[in-house]
């Protein structure tokens, strides 16, 4: 009835009409505004602050230092970072003050009047040479922090905050038997996730003590008990409230500035005080995306096995380690992504550098790992005189075998040969990419991808579905409606279960965590999964107890009521049917007693099987894993570099598509902000740490005269052993092969390898210039 | 965020605007479309004290009289670009035009504007270079005009006096064959904008190039000689066009976040090459 319908989004008239409602054009009564004082150096001891000028500037409430909150340490993972800059300042850009004031206008003035004397210390922007150096230390402190045992692994008296290693069969042993060793090095600049809506908080207290917080957020469970950790509070004595979020892709996975906001607020009394970031400011202060410098080695045989694979990953975190460091992890653990290989060694250090710092982004960690697994893989093919699409047909997981970190893949998973052959076969795969006129070149590229929810073993779900009195129902869930259209799906299986319209069930769109069902996060492509798998728990809780009241009215055993079209009633007499409506607050008779009360389903939904990782890297983490297939035609400009992608083929198996339009809206979605990625996306920074592009003008994003007008999505649909009808997660993966996808179809058209990302004009100009000369001559 | 505190003018004639230069001219940031001083402001990297915004003096004219197209200070690029006169006899103006920006900034900003910018990436400097563009300056003490390379004086610096106001930019029509074309990278502003004519003058051919976004100021090259002595073959001329540049400009060649040395160097050639490729065409 309503599974694999496209139904129209539940959030989508409030938001073409405009009154969909974000925290950052929210206004409290009585609401004061901080601006963020931010710090002018990259690396340096802050040896005094002058706060008189801003103190005293008319409207001014407030000016809050490092100093007065230095007891105070915020960190998903590795507790290294204080909410406003004390003792010392890690990039530029660093909030190191707050002034509240009465209009935004006097807070951003007065800020202005904040004056700090730094002693400058010597700077590293390289991860590189972050990694090497031991002299020069951004977290001299790194051995005494508070951080996730088990998990992650700082090294002390380094800037290594994490180090994660991946190991499986002998490695040494792999390469004595390669028949041909290939080597080589990759790199990805760091990014931004440019969501529409900057970040924005706002924090009040109330007289009992209660923390009330708005926050554009993705995950406002997450940001309660970080925030209850980092203040020595209660989780019942906060509120995080968490309406429309305006796009988040990783950005806002985890906890930002909502601590510092709270304890803003705290310093004027508990008085509301709101923080919204302009772009710029974004650019500068609120956490982007990794950088990576990859090195792999792989081992094969003539005839195309891969039979070793090595890699480390220096992945660049910026000044603080936040959700980075579980990205570098994942980056490990992903191994060789899609390839059955039986000797595996992959190490990966997550450094401290001084830039702004980076958090989770779309693919985390699995993102940045395809680019070099789908890279490399065609370049061993190219080496090997071998079709890229064989060797990896001749190389993927199939049912039976294991992924590197160990985790076993059978047919629950879907079919990844399918989409291989479905990409390959609708993109027009041939030869050598052909030549369109003297300086203009075609060519086509593959790329495959897997990913899974990276997340905790033990992380959950939980979901409510209660009846109101008209028989209407009300479904609630922990995730959070960031663009990616979940709660819809959830509505439409809300409907089908129960039999009713659409239009007769409701979803809160809004989080209340003191209200809301709990969910772990809105990340990972996890939601639908486990959040559907609990309102489904949900629902058969909810049917138990309408089955025990009309066995009663019906005089059957409650196993003989069936609940149909939104009607109740016996199996051996459907005629004498009750409407949801009459058993909704219980049964009453005639005579006025009642039989049960209000129902209300609750469930919850995990993976009781899942597994922590072991030294090696190995156990089974995922929860369930998506395959696809990326296929992509390109054109190439020789003399200016210029890459334009003509079009683009993407399959994936997602296990069952609830709404049909929202997965193909994913699907396009994660190639567009693929190709944006792949082309020109990057923070362009200088050697002292200042970022030159924090702007839209000059931080190329993808538009729409960019964008293919040819783009096929193609859904596969064999269902998930675990998932809901069978669903599996979608938002992260359709971008994940894009970038390798497009350098593979570069060397298909002029038989140039590009190993940086993204592959600006000059740096694929530059490739050609060194190893295709020929095609530039007299140029 | 919130703009820095300014102080507005909106004068209602021309006469006005004039006093308000003449009263404190090197303080005042003119506006019209506001393209750039709203970034600038954005950025922290401009802090006017006095905006005159000139939008209400009636400079919203397109002339053309025997031979001399007049666009006055108001006129946007959309204006332009449905303008016929525009598109049947100034076709390298159209055609810079349309590469500027996008539609909806189109609506807001003017051609007179991203001339007198005088940014390394102003896009219509190449059409004002070749079709003998003229900046027509109107003071208290009278009017004048500064036409060509003359009233380029250096990054993001025109001849324009502080008590002046630019009230129009003047073109001749030249019956040639023109075409324009720009590089934009990772970046939404050209790396390198490129135009190149070729027309006849007292029966001679003459084939020019202007750029900007090579060097710190707009630069013009004669290619007359060189396409002469190439007696017509082309790919010859064009190899020397693009030797000539690689060789010239190599050390003033600016670099920048958007593209190296080299990499603009190269470009540019290229461009200059693929201009001057569709102007000598038969």
């Amino acid at each position: 009835m309503y599974i694999g319908k496209s139904i129209y989004r539940v959030d989508s008239l409030e938001k073409v009409t405009g009154r969909a409602l974000y925290v950052f054009d929210m206004e409290l009564p009585g609401m004061l505004y901080a601006k963020l004082v931010r710090s002018t150096e990259a690396h340096a001891k802050i040896k005094k602050i002058n706060i008189e000028r801003a103190r005293t500037y008319p409207s001014v409430v407030a000016v809050i230092t490092g100093e007065q909150l230095r007891e105070y340490k915020v960190g998903i993972y590795v507790a290294d970072r204080n909410m406003l800059a004390w003792d010392k300042v890690r990039f530029i850009g660093e909030p190191v003050a707050a002034v509240i004031a009465e209009t935004e206008e006097a807070a951003e003035r007065a800020a202005e009047l904040v004056d700090v004397d730094y002693e400058p210390l010597p700077v590293i922007t390289d991860p590189e040479r972050a990694f090497e150096e031991r002299a020069v230390l951004i977290h001299e402190n790194l051995g005494k922090y508070d951080y996730y045992r088990g998990y992650i692994n700082p090294i002390p008296n380094t800037n290594i905050a994490n180090k994660f290693v991946l190991r499986r069969g002998n490695i040494e042993d792999g390469f004595s038997k390669s028949e041909m060793v290939i080597e080589n090095n990759f790199t990805e600049d760091m990014m931004n996730h440019v969501y529409m809506e900057p970040m924005s908080v706002i924090a009040q207290w109330l007289p009992d003590g209660t923390l009330e917080i708005w926050t554009s957020a993705q995950s406002p469970f997450a940001v309660r008990y970080l925030t209850a950790k980092a203040l020595h509070i209660p989780e019942s004595k906060i509120i995080v409230h968490v309406p429309y979020v305006g796009g988040g892709f990783g950005g806002k996975a985890g906890v930002n500035f909502e601590p510092l906001v709270a304890m803003l607020s705290k310093m004027v009394g508990g008085r509301p005080v709101k923080l919204a970031l302009s772009r710029y400011e974004n650019f500068l202060a609120a956490p982007s995306k990794v950088g990576v410098r990859a090195w792999v080695k792989t081992g094969v045989t003539k005839d195309g096995k891969i039979i070793a694979w090595q890699a480390r990953y220096i992945v660049d975190s910026g000044g603080y380690a936040d959700y980075a460091v579980n990205v570098g992890r994942t980056m490990g653990y992903i191994g060789a992504g899609v390839y059955d290989i039986p000797n595996i060694y992959v190490e990966s250090y997550t450094v401290y550098t001084n830039k702004p710092y980076a958090t989770a982004f779309r693919g985390f960690g699995v993102l940045e790992a395809h680019w070099v697994i789908e890279r490399q893989i065609d370049i061993i093919a190219h080496k090997l005189g071998m079709d890229p699409f064989e060797l990896r047909l001749k190389n993927i997981v199939r049912p039976g075998s294991s992924l590197s970190m160990g985790q076993r893949v059978d047919k629950g998973n879907g079919d990844l040969e399918q989409c291989l052959k479905m990409a390959k076969d609708l993109i027009g795969w041939g030869k050598l990419g052909e030549k369109v006129d003297d300086y203009t070149y075609r060519g086509k590229g593959l790329a495959l991808s897997i990913k899974g929810p990276s997340v905790p073993a033990n992380n959950a779900a939980q979901a409510f579905v209660r009846l109101n009195e008209d028989g209407t129902i009300d479904v609630s869930i922990g995730t959070t409606e960031i663009g990616q259209g979940t709660l819809t799906s959830i509505v439409q299986i809300v409907a089908e279960e129960f039999g009713v319209p659409t239009d007769r069930v409701r979803i809160d769109t809004f989080k209340d965590t003191s209200k809301s069902a709990y969910t772990w996060q809105t990340v990972g492509s996890r939601s639908l999964f486990y959040d559907g798998n609990a309102v489904l728990a949900a629902i058969a809780d909810a049917k138990d107890q309408i089955r025990k009241i009309a066995a009663r009215v019906f005089n059957v055993e409650p196993s003989d009521i069936e609940i149909r079209n939104g009607k109740v009633f016996a199996r051996n007499n459907p005629s004498s049917a009750l409407d949801l409506k009459d058993i909704a607050m219980g049964y009453t008779l005639p005579n006025g007693n009642t039989i049960g009360g209000p129902i209300m389903g609750r469930g919850y939904f995990n993976r009781p099987d899942l597994t922590v990782l072991n030294e090696n890297g190995q156990g089974n983490p995922f929860p369930f894993v998506t395959f696809g297939a990326h296929a992509v035609e390109v054109e190439i400009d020789v003399l200016t570099g210029r890459v334009k992608v003509l079009r683009y083929v993407t399959v994936f198996d997602v296990g069952k598509a609830i709404n049909p339009e929202l997965v193909k809206g994913q699907m396009i979605g994660g190639t567009i902000m693929g190709i944006s990625y792949a082309l020109y996306e990057s923070l362009k920074f200088d050697e002292g740490g200042a970022l030159l592009n924090p702007n839209l003008i000059d931080y190329k994003v993808i538009r729409s005269n960019n964008i293919p007008s040819d783009i096929i999505t193609i859904i596969l649909e064999n269902p998930d052993t675990y998932g809901p009808y069978g669903a599996r997660g979608i938002g992260e993966n359709a971008m994940l092969g894009v970038a390798a996808a497009i350098g593979n179809a570069i060397y298909n058209a002029v038989g140039v390898e590009v190993h940086e990302l993204p592959m600006t004009p000059e740096r694929v100009w530059r490739a050609i210039k060194e190893q295709r000369p020929e095609l530039l001559e007299g140029w | 965020m919130i703009l820095p505190p300014f102080k507005l003018y909106k004068p209602r004639n021309i006469d006005e605007a004039l006093e308000v230069l003449e009263e404190r001219g090197d303080e005042v940031v003119v506006f019209a479309g506001g393209t750039k001083i709203m970034l600038l402001m954005q950025w922290g990297m401009a802090r006017p004290n006095y905006i005159m915004d000139i939008k209400s003096l009636g400079l919203n004219h397109v002339k053309y009289e025997d031979g001399k197209l007049t666009v006055e200070a108001g006129v946007t690029l959309n204006e332009l670009i449905d303008n016929e006169v525009i598109r049947e006899r100034f076709s390298l103006l159209y055609e810079t035009i349309k590469s500027i920006a996008d539609d909806i900034i189109r609506n807001k900003a003017t051609l007179v504007g991203n001339i007198v910018d005088a940014a390394p990436y102003a896009t219509a400097v190449p059409a004002f270079l070749l079709l003998n563009g003229k900046a027509v300056l109107r003071s208290k003490e009278g009017t004048r005009e500064v036409g060509g390379l003359d009233f380029f004086v250096d990054i993001m610096k025109t001849a324009q006096k502080p008590n002046e106001l630019v009230i129009a930019i003047q073109f001749d029509e030249i019956k040639g064959k023109a075409k324009f074309l720009d590089f934009k990278g990772d970046s939404l502003f050209s790396v390198v904008n490129v135009a190149a004519i070729k027309y006849s003058q007292d029966g001679h051919d003459l084939v020019k190039v202007a750029i900007t976004g090579l060097t710190n100021k707009p630069v013009i090259v004669d290619f007359s000689d060189q396409y002469a002595e190439s007696k017509g073959n082309v790919d010859a001329f064009l190899r020397k066009a693009r030797e000539y540049i690689r060789s010239e400009y190599k050390t003033e060649v600016i670099a920048d976040a958007r593209a190296s040395a080299n990499y603009r160097l190269h470009v540019t050639s290229v461009l200059v090459s693929r201009t001057l490729e569709v102007v000598v065409h038969e």
